[in-house]
């Protein structure tokens, strides 16, 4: 299974060219690299230079890089939804299920479901074989939303899939007695799903590597603290940051990335150079015991 | 002597059938109050409660469909305090 690294931070500062950045030093020595663009707003492909879509594309030896195209992602989801309730609902041939889900298509949490549904076939079900995989996460807010909700799901499984349980073994003494047979509850089974797939990703994101930007201001400052409790929160920690210095508006940058690793406890890497990530490759590559 | 074995026999399965009935209708209560909370707690976001976050309601919205017709059901006057009593037996 691939490493995984998610690289957090505030809108311009700086994920996606740490994010290209640190692919290019993984390939380089030699390990198979992925990156892949969750944020909505896309900027992967202006980076490197070349149109990227949803599937795994080669973009130089050693790395793939792609896009996620959240908008077709929710269509499919729906898509599939409406097919399943057509074939279920048959009766009910008069409901427009197509209005129905044009509102489901904009509810709250559904961009967010999609891609946590998203980040489980990267996990989970990926098939590019590669050693790392980079996530360059959309801005701060919509990423923390999207890293906690596969526990917030899990619970809710694990509470609905419990009353299923405890009303289909009254359900069989019932039809024990009345010696009467139904079918076998989908719901139950379903649920049962559901709850496996939200548990197994909730844990494969908590072994993930949390890297935080930073662009030497108060305003980033305060939203890595914000990022390093709420990850805190669900059970996940903030193992690095970069002081991307390209923003900067510390005169010493050494010195200031020295002041911040005090204040956080997590090795703070300040590139010299555009073209470094100035040594993170190398803590993921060899992380200290 | 048929016919009253015939009687007898019709009169034994009816028995049969009121004590299963019996023997049941407190799971039977407790039960249908246990899916009226399941439909809240699933749908209740489609009708302005807090409850399961709309996503997962979504997911399972293929399998929900007797919990749909419940939710629509109790629009209806059902006597809730009659349904009641008569479980318990109170007259």
């Amino acid at each position: 299974m691939s490493r995984v690294i998610f690289i957090l931070g505030k809108g311009g500062s700086g994920k996606t060219t740490t994010s290209v950045t640190l692919a290019r030093e993984f390939a380089e020595a030699g390990y198979r690299t992925e990156i892949i663009s969750l944020d909505p707003a896309h900027n992967l492909g202006g980076v490197i230079g070349m149109p990227l879509g949803d599937a795994p594309q080669k973009i130089s030896e050693n790395i793939l890089g792609r896009e996620i195209n959240l908008e077709q992602r929710i269509s499919n989801s729906l898509l599939e939804l409406m097919g399943e309730m057509k074939k279920k609902y048959r009766y009910l041939s008069t409901i427009h299920f197509d209005s129905i889900f044009q509102l489901f298509k904009k509810s709250p949490g559904n961009e967010e479901t999609v891609l946590a549904e998203t980040l489980y076939e990267i996990l989970l079900e990926s098939k590019t074989n590669t050693d790392y995989s980079i996530l360059d996460m959309p801005p701060t807010g919509m990423a923390l939303r999207i890293l906690g909700l596969p526990g917030s799901l899990a619970q809710w499984s694990v509470l609905l899939h419990g009353m299923r349980r405890e009303m289909d073994s009254k359900k069989k003494v019932i039809e024990r007695i009345h010696k009467t047979e139904s079918k076998e509850d989908e719901l139950l089974q379903n649920l049962g799903t559901q709850t496996n797939k939200w548990k197994n990703l909730e844990k494969a994101i908590q072994g993930a590597w949390f890297h935080g930007m930073l662009t030497g201001d108060d305003l980033s400052l305060d939203e890595l603290k914000t990022i390093r409790s709420e990850l805190a929160e669900n059970g996940m920690s903030l193992r690095s940051a970069s002081l991307n210095c390209v923003h900067c508006s510390s005169t010493n940058p050494a010195e200031t990335a020295q002041r911040l690793q005090k204040e956080f406890s997590i090795p703070i890497f300040f590139p010299k150079k555009k073209e470094e990530t100035g040594g993170l490759s190398a803590a993921i590559l060899s992380p200290p015991a | 002597m048929k016919k009253f074995l015939e009687i007898l026999r019709f009169l034994l399965q009816t028995i049969e059938t009121v004590q299963r009935d019996k023997a049941t209708r407190f799971l039977e209560f407790e039960l249908q109050s246990q899916k009226h909370a399941f439909a809240l707690l699933t749908l209740g976001s489609l009708t302005g409660h807090p409850s399961v976050p709309l996503s997962l309601t979504m997911r399972l919205l293929p399998y929900l469909e007797k919990e749909l017709l419940l939710m629509l059901q109790r629009e209806n006057t059902d006597d809730e305090l009659a349904r009641i009593a008569s479980v318990f037996e109170i007259e």
